[in-house]
């Protein structure tokens, strides 16, 4: 699978003279060059650096495919490559995974990476009780064997197509079986090990001489340094104190970097599903008039245009053009204020309702969206009362406990549309028939038949009005001219600097 | 006496006035707002962002082509309501509170004012922030937290001058007289403390609108999209190299109507409070 | 003066105490655990409860405010739930940013309060008395962080004078740490600046009236002796009283005007704290920035019965 080319709203002049301006940047072809240390800036701190233990995308950033590797890797194009496992086979039926792993690996701590620690790191994934992220994710695995050091075999439950990508998550990594200060100082086989953190400032790594493959990595090392501000970050990479902008960097960051000569931006697609979720339990969220009235109310291009500056990509289900088995479904509710009152009043609210939409405030573009997300809905009848929410009550009181009318949030994780199969999720959307399709894709050995039935899956989910989707999220790097090796899009949130280097 | 001052006496008080003045726009600014409006302030068009000061929107637009006039007029009435009623609030418990612990004395007057201190020494950001989340981030907890943040200083201003008094010959008098303590209270004391207390509550009011500000820049007081000074502020930052405006109209919209409060405050202290009076 | 200090040491013991109390029973009945912040959003409840354990969440409140307690009591301030590190090494490493830029901000705001308000108070109701009287209101009125957010865009961004934001920490040198922190502590140091221009000029134009200065004037001291020998000692009574609130203040309002400037200090960790429901790092927080005040008031009282004699100890 190829990333899908950037897909780009209607273009309005703004947009359009934007993109201009942002294409005219070519990756440079040169060799690469070794040596040097890099500086990056990102706008979170992470609250611990084992992406097993958090699902903080602040950490995955840093340390992904930098110091913490797993079994196989993404690359930017969508494709699962070797990482540890050097090659692997899978069985028709996809109930059994066998994997080859890299001999001569070593951890940063010196000790020799064997199936013996991929066991460990699987049984800690398997047990409840161990806390670690999305376990859900290796619900199928039935048991782990190592027949030897360098062989280790998955048997599923049930035929499980989607587990060798669940392998390149962040959470799939794996550290040295028994080592448990990963939150704190992170050891994996990963081409960069980890030096330092200060809390409050920065995360330093260094190139981690014996890596397995020799010719990588091409820095010296790297500085991630946290500046939450996005003009203080701007400010730091013009004055030379950073040497990028990574993670989350803003379109509006990037119009102000790219007129600078000197500098480079390097756009393309993520996997971030920017949606307002709606509570499906509650009424009158509840009739699916009443959702397809608020899905005709929104003037997609304006949201974007007003949170993204243009940049990003209107979706009409929860799929990206970043992901693969993706259809385009923004046709089914275009922007149609008179149809939305219409279907408002036949659902008896012709006078007008009145709703809440939760924003979670540490999001600027989930804000920005908000609060147009609420003007447009009001042209139709929709009172909207916002409030700002942090984050922990977002995660406990909404995401937990579904105690909500409306909100906005990205679902940066890729692939990620099997929520919609399970009614406990915060959606608590209920479709038996959603579940069908899913549980049939997760076991069709056919690609073609995936392809198929994840159409369809979309297309259901669109019929229903789940939710209103949104966008498709810009992903921006921004940094000196002379630093080369940039992913040029974000299948998943990672700063991967493996084939990053200065040319100065 | 008299012939020393008569200069003073005579100098007009310009702080007073210039006060009132100022303090008079921004209430003007909030009762126009009640009836008239150039455009809807939380309509959006976002095809007419970042426009600068022009004919048909006086003070330019924000980042999704909303009418900064319209807003910083509507922003008038959040920053005086939540002002007037977090003072109000802090100045009555206070005044109780202080009241109480000057008139009960002992253990009651040092507990109460221990607890003054502690809240006193609570932070106001955090206590606003523990507030916002236990209620609800809103005009309502953020008010609230300005509210008691002043509650102290309430305090300890009527208990000082309750104290003082107690001991004026008036009061002493009144008592011989056989007034009942709520007769003293209330006859003797309260009018002489009442002055006092209103200059404290024009400077606090002062305090509450940066407080208000500084709150809704936080994502803490008022809710967007209702218009509200400091979170237009908070939203204007990211776009600044854009557009300056959208920062600076409020920006400047706080800094005037503190400045008035506070010209007020100085120039009834002048005028009611002969003991600071200035030479 | 002993039994003065002593009585009045435990009121500060017991006004913290008290401080502490209220956010930890505050910080209780707010929604949100950290558990479920540490494991996110598709956490089951087994690995919630498994965590929940770990982190000593399964107490009851008030086991869990007596073990509070009595570690604080051992000066031992417990450990934060999100970062596995002592409380008190987090607070540490902060201070070394807050206490600077604090210290910095007062440094500006006695240098231009003290002088400017002599000046204003010298030449009372001439011209330049209006001027520095005036520009002491404007700056009372500004909101820190908007003098912020402009400093950021003149300096930081049209000029690229100075960084906008963030830290270097210690270890970048003197030169690239303190540039860090000249633009915050001059937002932070003018409201500052402006309260201490009033205090001083009020205070010494209360000296001024007195009649040892008629005195000195009288026998023909010069001017500007009179200013700094008689004037000034007399008035650094309630100009070093102040100053120690001032230094209060400034704690505080540092909270608003680290985030402007992404500052990793003390007030950052506090929103840090409370945001992620990380009990134990709250309650140090608070009790340290809660603690600083009242010391400092603590201070200021005595400062002013030494200073002032006519002050009794009761």
């Amino acid at each position: 699978m190829s990333a899908a080319a950037v897909r780009w709203s209607p273009p309005t002049v703004i947009a359009l003279l934007m993109l201009l301006g942002l294409a005219s940047f070519a990756q440079a072809a040169a060799a690469p060059v070794r040596g040097g240390h890099l500086v990056v800036v990102q706008s979170a701190e992470p609250p611990g650096l084992d992406p097993s233990a958090t699902t903080a995308t602040a950490a995955t950033a840093i340390v992904h495919h930098n110091v913490l590797e797993g079994l196989v890797k993404i690359t930017p194009e969508g494709e699962i490559v070797p990482a540890l496992a050097e090659s692997w086979t899978v069985s028709p039926d996809a109930t059994e995974y066998v994997f080859r792993l890299r001999r001569g690996v070593l951890f940063h701590d010196g000790r020799p990476f064997t199936s013996a620690d991929v066991k460990a790191k699987f049984q800690r994934a398997l047990d409840p009780a161990s806390g670690h992220t999305n376990q859900l994710y290796y619900a199928a695995v039935e048991s782990v064997e190592t027949p030897d050091d360098y062989t280790v075999v998955f048997r599923m439950k049930a035929p499980d197509a989607e587990f060798l990508y669940n392998l390149t998550r962040p959470d799939s990594v794996i550290g040295p079986a028994g080592y448990d200060r990963q939150a704190a100082h992170p050891v994996g086989t990963g081409p960069f090990r980890f030096v330092e953190w200060v809390r409050g400032s920065h995360v330093r790594l260094e190139r981690f001489e014996q890596y397995w493959d020799p010719e990588l990595p091409y820095l010296d090392g790297a500085t991630f340094r946290f500046v939450a501000d996005a003009n203080a970050q701007v400010a730091a990479l013009l004055a030379g104190s950073v040497d990028a902008i990574a993670g989350a960097a803003t379109a509006e960051q990037a119009m102000q970097v790219e007129r600078r000569p000197g500098f480079k931006v390097i756009q393309g697609p993520t996997t971030s599903t920017v949606i307002v979720a709606l509570n499906n339990s509650r009424p009158p969220l509840d009739d699916v008039r009443v959702r397809r009235a608020l899905s005709h109310a929104i003037n997609r291009d304006e949201i974007i245009l007003g949170a993204e500056f243009g940049f990003g990509t209107p979706i009409g289900s929860h799929m990206t053009p970043a992901e693969p088995y993706y259809t385009d479904l923004t046709g089914v509710y275009p922007h149609d204020p008179a149809k939305a009152r219409a279907l408002l009043a036949e659902a008896g609210y012709a006078d007008g309702l009145r709703l809440t939409l939760s924003l979670p405030h540490q999001y600027t573009y989930a804000v920005r969206a908000g609060e147009l997300v609420a003007d447009q809905l009001r042209r139709v009848g929709v009172q909207v009362d916002i409030e700002l929410v942090e984050w922990a009550t977002w995660l406990s009181r909404i995401f937990g406990e579904a105690d909500y009318d409306m909100t906005i949030i990205g679902h940066a994780e890729p692939m990620d549309i099997s929520i919609y199969a399970n009614p406990g999720y915060y959606f608590r959307y209920d479709n038996p028939r959603v579940r069908e399709l899913l549980d049939a894709a997760r076991q069709a050995g056919d690609e073609a038949r995936r392809a198929e039935l994840y159409a369809e899956l979309q297309a259901q989910l669109a019929e229903d009005a789940v939710n209103v989707w949104l966008y498709a999220r810009p992903y921006f790097v921004l940094s000196r001219a002379d630093v080369h090796g940039w992913w040029e899009a974000l299948p998943m949130v990672i700063t991967d600097l493996t084939r990053v280097y200065i040319d100065r | 006496m008299k012939g020393r001052h008569r200069g003073a006496a005579r100098r007009r008080p310009w702080n007073l006035y210039i006060g009132l003045t100022l303090v008079g726009l921004t209430a003007a600014m909030a009762l126009i707002s009640l009836v008239w409006l150039p455009h809807d302030p939380i309509e959006t068009q976002v095809l007419r962002r970042f426009q600068p000061p022009n004919a048909e929107h006086w003070l330019g637009t924000d980042q999704f082509g909303r009418d900064l006039f319209s807003r910083v007029l509507a922003g008038a009435r959040t920053t005086l309501m939540v002002g007037a009623v977090a003072v109000g609030f802090g100045a009555a418990l206070g005044a109780v509170i202080g009241g109480a612990a000057a008139w009960a004395g002992r253990w009651m007057d040092e507990g109460l004012m221990r607890l003054m201190d502690a809240v006193g020494a609570f932070p106001p950001v955090l206590s606003a922030l523990l507030l916002a989340s236990v209620m609800g981030p809103g005009a309502v907890s953020g008010t609230l937290a300005i509210g008691i943040a002043s509650v102290p200083v309430f305090a300890r201003l009527t208990r000082a001058n309750m104290l003082a008094l107690r001991q004026a010959d008036f009061v002493e008098a009144a008592r011989a007289l056989g007034a009942g303590d709520v007769r003293i209270v209330t006859r003797h004391l309260w009018p002489n403390v009442a002055g006092v207390l209103l200059v404290q509550a024009t400077i606090t009011f002062a305090h509450a609108v940066l407080a208000e500000a500084a709150l809704s820049y936080l994502g803490l007081g008022t809710q967007p999209p209702a218009p509200s000074w400091g979170r237009m502020l908070r939203e204007a930052q990211d776009f600044l190299v854009f557009s300056p405006y959208p920062a600076l109209f409020p920006g400047a919209a706080i800094a005037l109507t503190v400045l008035g409060l506070n010209l007020l405050g100085d120039g009834l202290r002048d005028r009611l409070d002969p003991r600071s009076r200035r030479p | 003066m002993r039994s003065y200090v002593l009585r009045r040491a435990l009121t500060f013991l017991i006004t913290i105490w008290l401080a502490a109390s209220l956010s930890f029973f505050t910080l209780l009945v707010l929604p949100g655990d950290p558990a479920r912040l540490i494991l996110g959003v598709d956490a089951n409840p087994q690995a919630l409860a498994a965590l929940e354990r770990q982190l000593g969440l399964d107490a009851p409140a008030l086991v869990r405010y007596g073990r509070w307690l009595a570690g604080a009591a051992r000066l031992d301030l417990g450990s934060s739930l999100v970062y596995h590190l002592p409380v008190a090494q987090l607070i540490g490493q902060r201070l070394q940013v807050t206490l600077p830029l604090a210290g910095l901000a007062l440094a500006l705001a006695t240098g231009l309060g003290v002088p400017l308000g002599l000046l204003a108070a010298h030449r009372r109701g001439g011209g330049l008395d209006a001027l520095v009287s005036g520009l002491a209101q404007i700056g009372l009125a500004l909101p820190s962080f908007w003098l912020g957010i402009f400093l950021i865009l003149l300096f930081a961004v049209r000029l690229n004078w100075l960084p906008a934001g963030g830290f270097p920490g210690w270890d970048a040198g003197w030169g690239p740490a303190l540039q860090a922190l000249l633009l915050p502590a001059a937002a932070l140091g003018a409201a500052r600046a402006a309260s201490l221009t009033r205090i001083v000029r009020a205070a010494a134009l209360d000296v001024l009236g007195r009649d040892f200065v008629r005195t000195a004037r009288a026998k023909g001291v010069p001017e500007a002796r009179v200013l700094s020998r008689h004037v000034l000692r007399n008035a650094l009574i309630t100009i070093s009283t102040v100053i120690v609130l001032e230094l209060g203040q400034l704690l505080a309002g540092a909270v608003i005007i680290e985030q402007v400037f992404s500052l990793p200090g003390l007030g950052s960790l506090a929103l840090t704290a409370v945001q992620s429901r990380d009990l134990p790092l709250t309650q140090g927080v608070v009790v340290v920035i809660a603690g600083a005040i009242v010391f400092l008031s603590f201070v200021n009282d005595l400062l002013y019965a030494y200073l002032d004699p006519r002050i009794r100890y009761a």
